[in-house]
């Protein structure tokens, strides 16, 4: 069954196997190098955006032809790439803005880049994987490297809090994880995706067992996705965790979990849609609510952020719940312009310091739009974007999720989805508000750095001006998503 | 000449002015006095555009000046103009009432002036392109992002309450326009096309008609406002600055009229005949309530606000009797009211520039400092009134006569709201300008200045113009009109 070039497909492994080495590396630079020292942060900074940037490229020169290797283990095609590249780009992107703040806050130590990597080559492994104990694999890398950061701020009581509480709440995750990958395993004999698409699942034979271990196996994913009701831990992590870190959980893994949900969803258990199609749009929907209804009363700006996460997800979940193409290109665009806003949006935020101390409360934001014009109107657009207003980018986003939706003849469940965001469109605007109708310090002057400044431009123009060039981009999202045959 | 893409330009000469004013720099007063005279120049210049369109618009039916760019096709948004008729006096409308506001705000702002030009011609950029859109998605985004420009007029340049205001106005505009965008939607997979001139013949099944109606009724409702969605609207206008109350009454409020005559009405026909009842009762409701609330009020503004629910009631009415004179009343009557009521909220910025206080039991007696204010304030009260010579008798008259084709009690109850009218108004009228000066605040109050003659001109002579010879303005989209009538009789006949 297995021919020698499929076992000794290195190729397809390139990006992860560079990745590793590069960690390799790493790892004894920092111990012997005074890792910890002042003066070197930003060289271990450059070298893990280096070291992204290498897989980066080793990934676009690859072949982006659909092809498996190691034993059916992982597998590569042009969605999975692109999901990849998404991801690289986010961290590498993170990464940049969070200097600044890591020199505010006193974040010197080495372990910061390093553990950034190697979730970055968790995640890699999850979207690679075609068999369950690989994804397994790749989401406990991932997931054990960001446990460690979220408490990254050593002698903060939040943000210990914090990392214990997503420890043990992620640990239950990826116990339910295991226990219905067992179970499925126990029906079927196998944990790849292509078998269990191809044989093993006959839908006449739906046992109860079945429908627990596919509600165990989106429950873990939708707690990773923080989606309701998994999502009691995001606001306290979000909150707890230094605002670099925040920043990193509100863009990167969300992106994989993304990918690897739908590998689950549309390979693996594409055959016994049925079971989940239901169960996804019903998360997706209590997520968009629950996300506008937690975030009306927020004070912190993380915290808000956090159920602004759980809304935005909510809508992808409505997307990739109708199970088809549309569906799925709906999502692919969503979770595009979600990063995209999230990096400026999180950009803006870790700007925002006085005399060396982070402001967090969207109150200290008050009359900003006096200070600080440039910022004020760059998170404007991203703002109103998120909320949904036309023709910024988040409203052709929405657009494309709520035509697939309706298009699929869920007219009920779109005019749900669509309260749900005219009531999250209530607390954007309230921190519009307080940057344009509050009075605040006037003199107040934001210094922060080129690159950020050029970030947050950069990605606001991008917000402002989607709808130019949205044709093409749509093109691009249909033309990987037939990467997935349904 | 034809050939140019003049509607564009209308679109993107105000944005670009903003962009223009945006990279003014320098000392406070002239950055202030910089900002003005572009915003100005740039708002005159639209409206030349606007008056040689109107100079060489076509006599003929359908759209003109036609514009069309594939935005994309995955969605099916095009980029496309055009104007017919009906739509042409609105964008005449918008681009008049620009640089009236601009110049009504010459000396009343003071901070941040260069915002405030800004997100005016990003107004008249979004208003022009509201009227000019071909496309259902591409109208639904100009429609929409109003909102964003107007919610920041309120809330930084507006009154005591003008953060409660904006958030009202922005929140119900948002509820209503977002069950739109699902019928736009439906709409526009079920024909296959977000072309609004295929939508316009194209036969919806009825029974998906009964339920895409309420949705755009939602939306255009709230917009216009009809009762009981017309809560927002006092708060609005009370707690706006004065060019911002010009533009909510003069423009905006005729985007819920006209998406009535554009879309509810043409591509809904036995819908719009189902529900027609519904539209009267609501109509009836909101003439005699407005004006019963509007005589009690004691802030002049809150006044206007409310006279101005009354008078969409005419229009919305004339517009669902599906006759000619109906529509060509209601059409007349929103034109009227847009240049009225703007109008009457300039008089009242008038009297607050100077004396800081909107409370009519503040004022009185004040014909003998103010005279020349006096008459100019007396010709659009009688204006508002309806006294025929001026607008608001052509259109008032036009609807009524509609109405008693349609029935009589509809023209009975409706007429009742003029009698009505004239109360509120002339007692506004008589508590404010007549009377004896009791205030001694009110002893030094000042004439009229030049920059607020320029103002009040043009709009004096709109509003003869348009009452003494409605002929100039009918011609142009009577035809339309007609055209409309006839798509009603055909289609409800089956």
């Amino acid at each position: 069954m297995y021919s020698l070039s499929n076992i000794s497909n290195l190729s397809i492994a390139l990006p992860e196997i560079f990745l590793s080495l590069w960690l390799l590396i790493f790892i004894p630079l920092g111990v012997y190098s005074g890792g910890n020292k002042l003066s070197r942060q930003s060289y271990f900074s450059i070298f893990s955006i280096i070291g992204l940037l290498g897989t980066l490229l080793i990934l676009l020169m690859g072949d982006n032809r659909a092809s498996l290797g190691f034993y059916d283990l992982v597998v590569t095609d042009r969605l999975i790439i692109y999901l990849k590249a998404l991801i690289l780009l986010a961290a590498i992107l993170v990464l940049i803005i969070s200097e600044r703040y890591r020199s505010i806050e006193n974040l010197y130590l080495f372990e910061y880049p390093l553990l950034i990597l190697f979730s970055i080559l968790g995640m890699l492994v999850m979207l690679s994987a075609n068999n369950f104990i690989t994804l397994y694999l790749g989401l406990e890398l991932q997931s054990l490297a960001l446990y460690v950061l979220a408490a990254a701020k050593k002698d903060s009581l939040k943000s210990s809090e914090a990392g214990l509480k997503y420890f043990i709440l992620g640990a239950l995750a990826s116990g339910f994880f295991l226990f219905g990958v067992s179970l499925l395993f126990g029906i079927t004999g196998t944990t790849s995706f292509t078998l269990l698409s191809f044989n093993y699942l006959n839908t006449n034979e739906v046992s109860l067992l079945l429908i627990f271990s596919v509600v165990l196996i989106i429950s873990s994913i939708a707690f990773k996705l923080s989606i309701a009701p998994f999502h009691m831990w995001t606001p306290d992590v979000y909150e707890g965790a230094p605002t670099s870190i925040t920043a990193y959980f509100a863009i990167v893994p969300k992106i994989a979990a993304i990918g690897v949900l739908i590998r689950i969803l549309y390979i693996a258990l594409i055959d016994i849609n049925f079971i989940w199609l239901q169960l996804v749009l019903v998360l997706g929907l209590l997520s968009i609510f629950v996300g506008a209804f937690g975030a009306l009363l927020q004070k912190n700006i993380k915290r808000l952020l956090a159920y602004s996460a759980i809304s935005n997800i909510g809508f992808i979940f409505l997307a990739l719940s109708l199970g088809s193409q549309l569906g799925l290109e709906a999502s692919l665009l969503y979770i595009t312009i979600y990063s995209i806003s999230a990096i400026g949006v999180f950009t803006f935020i870790l700007s925002m310091e006085k005399d060396n101390i982070m402001l967090d409360n969207i109150s200290s934001y008050a009359g900003l739009s006096k200070s600080n014009p440039f910022y004020a109107v760059c998170l404007s657009i991203l703002l109103l974007s998120m909320a949904g207003l036309p023709p910024l980018a988040g409203f052709i986003a929405k657009f494309y999720v709520f035509k697939a939706v309706i298009t699929s003849g869920y007219l009920l469940t779109a005019i749900v989805g669509i309260i749900g965001s005219v009531i999250s469109a209530y607390y954007y605007l309230n921190i519009i508000k307080v940057m344009y109708l509050d009075d605040g310090d006037e003199s107040f002057i934001i210094e922060s750095r080129v690159n950020m400044k050029i970030i947050l431009f950069i990605s606001s123009t991008f917000i402002l001006s989607f709808i130019i060039f949205a044709d093409s981009i749509i093109n691009f999202m249909t033309h990987i998503s037939r990467a997935i045959i349904l | 000449m034809s050939s140019w893409p003049i509607l564009s330009l209308m679109i993107f000469i105000p944005l670009f002015g903003a962009f223009f004013i945006s990279l003014v720099d320098g000392e406070e007063k002239t950055v202030f006095k910089n900002t003005k005279m572009v915003a100005l120049w740039t708002s005159l210049v639209v409206f030349i555009l606007s008056l040689f369109l109107w100079l060489n618009f076509p006599q003929s039916t359908g759209f003109h000046f036609l514009e069309e760019v594939k935005l994309f096709s995955a969605i099916g948004i095009s980029y496309r103009l055009g104007l017919d008729g009906i739509s042409l006096l609105f964008v005449v409308l918008s681009a008049f009432l620009v640089p009236v506001c601009i110049l009504a705000s010459w000396k009343s702002i003071k901070v941040r002036v260069k915002e405030y030009m800004i997100l005016f011609l990003l107004l008249e950029t979004l208003m022009i392109g509201t009227f000019c859109a071909l496309d259902l998605l591409l109208f639904y985004i100009f429609f929409e992002a109003l909102l964003i420009p107007m919610f920041l007029i309120i809330g930084i340049w507006g009154g005591p309450r003008r953060i409660y205001a904006a958030f009202k106005f922005f929140l119900y505009t948002l509820a209503g326009s977002v069950l739109f965008l699902i019928a736009i939607i439906l709409m526009g997979y079920t024909s296959g096309t977000f072309d609004i001139r295929e939508l316009l013949v194209y036969q919806f099944d009825y029974q998906l008609q009964l339920l895409l109606w309420p949705a755009l009724f939602a939306s255009f409702a709230v917009k216009t406002p009809m009762w009981p969605f017309h809560t927002w609207l006092p708060d609005a206008h009370v707690e706006a600055p004065t060019a911002g109350s010009v533009i909510l009454a003069g423009v905006l409020l005729k985007v819920g009229g006209y998406g009535f005559i554009r879309f509810s009405i043409p591509m809904l026909p036995e819908a719009s005949d189902y529900y027609a009842p519904l539209v009267f009762t609501l109509g009836v409701i909101a003439i005699i309530y407005a004006s019963l609330v509007a005589l009690m009020q004691k802030d002049m503004k809150k006044l206007i606000a409310y006279s101005s629910v009354a008078h969409m009631g005419y229009v919305t009415i004339g517009l669902f009797t599906f006759k000619q004179e109906g529509i060509d009343g209601a059409i007349i009557q929103m034109l009227s009211h847009g240049l009225v009521s703007a109008a009457l909220f300039l008089c009242i910025g008038v009297l607050y520039d100077r004396m800081h206080t909107r409370m009519i039991s503040d004022y009185g007696g004040i014909v003998s400092n103010m005279p020349k204010f006096a008459l100019i304030f007396m010709v659009f009260t009688l204006a508002s009134v309806g006294l025929p010579g001026t607008s608001g008798f052509v259109g008032e008259v036009l609807v009524l006569i509609a109405a008693y084709k349609v029935n009589g009690y509809l023209a009975f109850t409706t007429g009742i709201g003029m009698i009505l009218g004239a109360a509120y108004m002339l007692w506004l009228y008589k508590r404010v300008v007549f009377g004896k000066l009791i205030n001694i605040n009110l002893k030094n109050i000042t004439d009229l200045d030049k920059r607020e003659y320029v103002i009040f001109i043009p709009i004096i002579v709109g509003v003869f113009w348009l009452g003494i010879y409605p002929e100039s303005f009918v011609i142009e989209f009577r035809d339309s009109v007609t055209n409309l009538v006839n798509h009603l009789n055909t289609r409800l006949a089956n």
